[in-house]
């Protein structure tokens, strides 16, 4: 499921919600059953991981350090290395693709690089949710594609669930089943990917003129904005005319 | 310089010029003299212990103390009433020359010795400050005084018995109080000579004596009067080796040298008590002898800090190290 | 990320014996002269109940049994839990400045025990009154610190730090106003105290400190793998799976008890809890589950070192630990910042 919205307009807080770092106002938290504020960080870990936006990693941790720290709530002994810890580990990181360099330093990364690690680290963890904040955001296109692949690839593999907050809207039309529009803190549509896209919603919680068509090569709607509809945007884009 | 001999010189023009530098040097001579002549008739010349001459020209009327130090000497040689302002927390520091001379409560503070409060002390119009210094470093708080032009003499802290004898005499020429000072000085070593040919008539030795500051581990060494003190009355300061002034001294070796006598000071009566429990557990002293035969004394800090006080001292340090002496 | 792979196994115990070694090596050594034959031949009648006798003269039993173990034993417990209450604190707030006094707790002991010296406290409660409030001292501080940096349930490390360096300001200016009415004798018992020393340390003073001090270091050691997951930020250590605020209030009461306890039996002894933590980073890596107990044999065996020079260098004079520390750690640490810069910004 991709969360998606403007700048503003609540992804974050929500994500924060739902991870139990934020309480929310009214309202509950359910997970696997169970109210969120009645359980134990740990318990929560074990079933929800949460790949954070690749800004800020200790820079002289390896991978495999990175890696493992995802073994947190997992883990019985805290000083030594079990063999399931291991296993988990190097499983983590073959299905990422980190493997190939799991012994370089955080800083010797590019950025796509680091939210392999990342993904791998949540993956360590054994959960049955994935957690995502933006991972395609500062990549390159190569990358992006990349990661989102990933990500679906690995869902289906394991029968995960993925949430993602995501801000590129043909990624997501691309790669998520389900989608959550945001508009100003509520939720405007949620359903499927081209129930939610229509040109309405998308003019309603962006403010842009968009098309909506179908790419049969990658199988998928894609919105194609057109311009503006803020008037007062459009004030500034004529002003040399007037 | 004879009239005649000038007066040939004049003929010849060439040496008027010489002549006249002549001329010139005599009347700066001159003029040098009768400043001289006139501090001395009426003015004082006198030294500080750092040995800068200090010139008044008149006796100090209006000292002021920006140390603890020589104040019951200022007394002793009747210049007492002139002092007008005293250093912050002086009672507190000095409470036994408070309550010899309580007309020292009501004085105004200056401000502390290594800090003065200039705008106070130029209010109070000094015509003498008594500025502390240290040995290596006299001016080190002076420099304030000598930016608004203040006379100071600095005082440096004696580390023998003669330096403080000096000290009384340098004080009483800058009161205006020669003759004063002198004869206290003289009388001061008098009883001190008394009482050091008193105790040569020991025939017990020289007992090992430990003097403790109170706290920690400091104690006084060779370069101090109170060291002195001690080997007057007739004991040994362990603390002499080092021949320092003051120091930490190692516990270790007080223990080696296992003092016959401890004797510690303080300054307000309150903590003798403390000070005799702290010296009792320190580590590894609850075998020394002096400390196993009960012979711990405390002396008042102001008696072995202050000239005038040095007799009453070895009076008590003699009582302690020679009792025998006194059967 | 195991951490017992054959080089620590070699080195961790390697450290632990060079600690041990110092510690006998430090009791030989002294202002007056033991022969290190004679120093054996006391501990063999101490071990053996009497039955092998020394031989030696009171005065030397003395110096070694009464006077210098506690001492070097004093100086072992405080080094070890000052570098790895360091380490812990540069862990918690991922700052390489951080170290054990960062929150307030030297300026709360020094104003606990300027209040004692210098409005005479010791004829009121005895000669422990200096001891005893520098510890509350120290120990007001720091809840006191804690207390106001909480929001929301919460208490975030950049509040923290910010509000310990304002509590610590102030409490310096209460120092500096304490020492301004002192009289002349006890504001030198102040400078002396703050300067820091074993030299009075009794087997009494060393047994009350080694129960806190070692009881706080285990709880640290135990907490390193929680130090490693802090590293990557509050938020992520939450999901990972922590009860981040346990852990931090865990680790902050431990600090505080290996502090307050050190602070009062010894003085402010600076430089061990900010340099040690680096070295030990820089020569075992940054997993905290090497780092701490490294970084505490290495300030064991620092404060050692450092306490046998300040009372051997000038004998028969003590020189206060603070100047040995300083000037001796310094050059050396700079000496590994050159050679290894990128390591100290860890974070």
């Amino acid at each position: 499921m991709g969360i998606i919205g403007q700048n503003g307009a609540g992804k974050t807080t929500l994500l924060k919600i739902l991870t139990g770092v934020k309480r929310p106002l009214t309202g509950t938290v359910i997970l696997d059953g169970n109210c969120l504020d009645t359980l134990s960080r740990k318990k929560i870990a074990a079933i929800m991981a949460v790949v954070p936006q690749n800004t800020f990693i200790p820079p002289l941790f390896t991978v495999e350090d990175v890696v493992g720290i995802g073994r947190y709530s997992r883990r019985n002994n805290r000083f030594t290395e079990s063999f399931v810890d291991r296993i988990a580990i190097d499983n983590a990181m073959k299905r990422t693709g980190c493997i190939r360099f799991r012994d370089k330093i955080i800083s010797e990364l590019s950025g796509g690089e680091r939210q392999e690690v990342l993904i791998a680290r949540a993956l360590a963890q054994e959960p049955k949710v994935l957690l995502l904040d933006e991972p395609t955001a500062n990549l390159d296109i190569m990358h992006q594609i990349k990661i989102m692949s990933l990500v679906k690839k690995i869902i289906q593999k394991s029968g995960f669930t993925a949430i993602m907050v995501i801000h590129d809207l043909n990624l997501a039309a691309r790669f998520c089943n389900r989608l959550l529009l945001l508009h100003d803190g509520c939720m405007l549509a949620e359903g499927c990917t081209a129930e939610v896209l229509t040109e309405h919603n998308i003019d309603t919680a962006y403010n842009v003129k968009c098309s909506i068509q179908f790419n049969s090569v990658v199988n998928a709607v894609q919105v194609t904005v057109v311009g503006c509809t803020d008037s007062n945007l459009n004030n500034c884009l004529n002003f040399d005319k007037g | 310089m004879h009239l005649t001999n000038l007066s040939i010189k004049l003929q010849s023009g060439k040496k008027q010029t010489s002549f006249l530098i002549m001329l010139f040097f005599i009347a700066v001579c001159l003029c040098g003299c009768s400043d001289k002549r006139v501090a001395e008739i009426h003015g004082i010349t006198g030294t500080d212990d750092a040995g800068r001459i200090i010139t008044l020209g008149k006796p100090a009327q209006r000292i002021a103390l920006l140390t603890g130090s020589p104040t019951d000497v200022l007394f002793a040689i009747g210049a007492g009433e002139k002092i007008i302002a005293i250093t912050d927390s002086y009672e507190l520091s000095y409470p036994e020359t408070v309550r010899k001379f309580p007309s020292l409560a009501s004085l105004p503070a200056i401000g502390t010795r290594t800090a003065p409060n200039i705008e106070s002390l130029i209010a109070l119009r000094p015509d003498l400050v008594l500025v502390s210094g240290s040995s290596d470093n006299p001016e080190k708080n002076a420099t304030a005084l000598k930016n608004v032009g203040l006379t100071f003499a600095i005082m440096l802290g004696f580390d023998n018995i003669d330096a403080g004898l000096a000290q009384i005499n340098r004080l009483g020429i800058l009161c205006g109080c020669r003759i004063q000072g002198q004869t206290i000085a003289s009388d001061l070593l008098k009883k001190i000579n008394f009482r050091k040919s008193f105790v040569k008539t020991s025939t017990s030795g020289k007992p090992l004596v430990y003097y403790w500051w109170g706290s920690g581990n400091g104690t006084y060494g060779s370069k101090t009067a109170l060291s002195e003190l001690i080997s007057i009355s007739g004991g040994e300061s362990i603390s002499d080796s080092a021949g320092r002034s003051f120091f930490d001294l190692s516990p270790e070796y007080v223990v080696k040298s296992n003092p016959d006598i401890i004797i510690y000071s303080y300054w307000q009566e309150r903590d003798k008590r403390t000070r005799i429990d702290a010296l009792k557990k320190r580590p590894g002293f609850n075998n020394l002898k002096a400390i196993q035969t009960g012979k711990i004394h405390g002396i008042n800090g102001h008696l072995i800090h202050s000239v005038m006080m040095f007799p009453e001292a070895i009076d008590s340090l003699t009582k302690w190290i020679h009792p025998e002496l006194f059967k | 990320m195991t951490i017992f792979t054959k080089r620590y196994y070699v080195f961790l115990p390697g450290l632990g014996l060079f600690l041990a070694l110092s510690v006998l090596l430090s009791i030989m050594i002294g202002p007056v002269f033991v022969s290190p034959v004679s120093i054996i031949r006391l501990w063999l009648e101490w071990i053996s109940f009497g039955l092998i006798p020394s031989g030696v003269s009171d005065m030397q039993r003395t110096i070694v049994f009464d006077i210098r173990m506690p001492r070097v034993v004093l100086a072992a417990l405080v080094g070890g839990g000052l570098a790895v209450s360091g380490a812990a604190m540069q862990g918690l707030f991922r700052n390489p400045m951080a170290e054990p006094y960062v929150l307030g707790m030297s300026a709360g002991a020094a104003a606990g025990a300027s209040f004692a010296i210098v409005l005479g406290a010791g004829a009121i409660f005895g000669i422990f009154a200096v001891p005893a409030l520098a510890f509350i001292g120290a120990v007001v501080t720091i809840f006191f610190v804690y207390s106001i940096s909480r929001t929301d349930g919460r208490v975030p490390t950049e509040t923290l730090l910010l509000s310990g360096i304002a509590a610590g300001f102030f409490l310096q200016a209460i120092v500096s106003f304490l020492k301004l009415i002192a009289s002349m004798e006890t504001l030198r018992e102040v400078v002396l105290w703050l300067m820091g020393s074993f030299s009075g340390a009794t087997w009494g003073s060393a047994g009350l400190a080694s129960g806190p001090v070692v009881l706080g270091t285990l709880i640290l050691i135990w907490l390193s793998y929680e130090l490693n997951a802090l590293q990557f930020g509050d938020e992520t250590a939450m999901h990972l799976g922590m009860e981040v605020e346990t852990v931090k209030r865990i680790i902050l009461i431990a600090v505080a008890l290996i502090t307050a306890v050190s602070v009062s039996v010894s003085g402010i002894i600076g430089f061990v809890g900010l340099v040690i933590p680096h070295i030990a980073r820089l020569s075992a890596g940054a997993d905290h589950r090497i780092q701490l107990p490294v970084a505490a044999f290495s300030g064991g065996i620092f404060l050692v070192i450092a306490d046998t020079l300040a009372r051997t260098i000038n004998r028969p004079m003590e020189i206060p630990i603070g100047i040995i520390t300083a000037s001796v750690g310094a050059p050396y640490f700079i000496y590994l910042l050159r050679r290894r810069k990128k390591a100290i910004s860890w974070w």
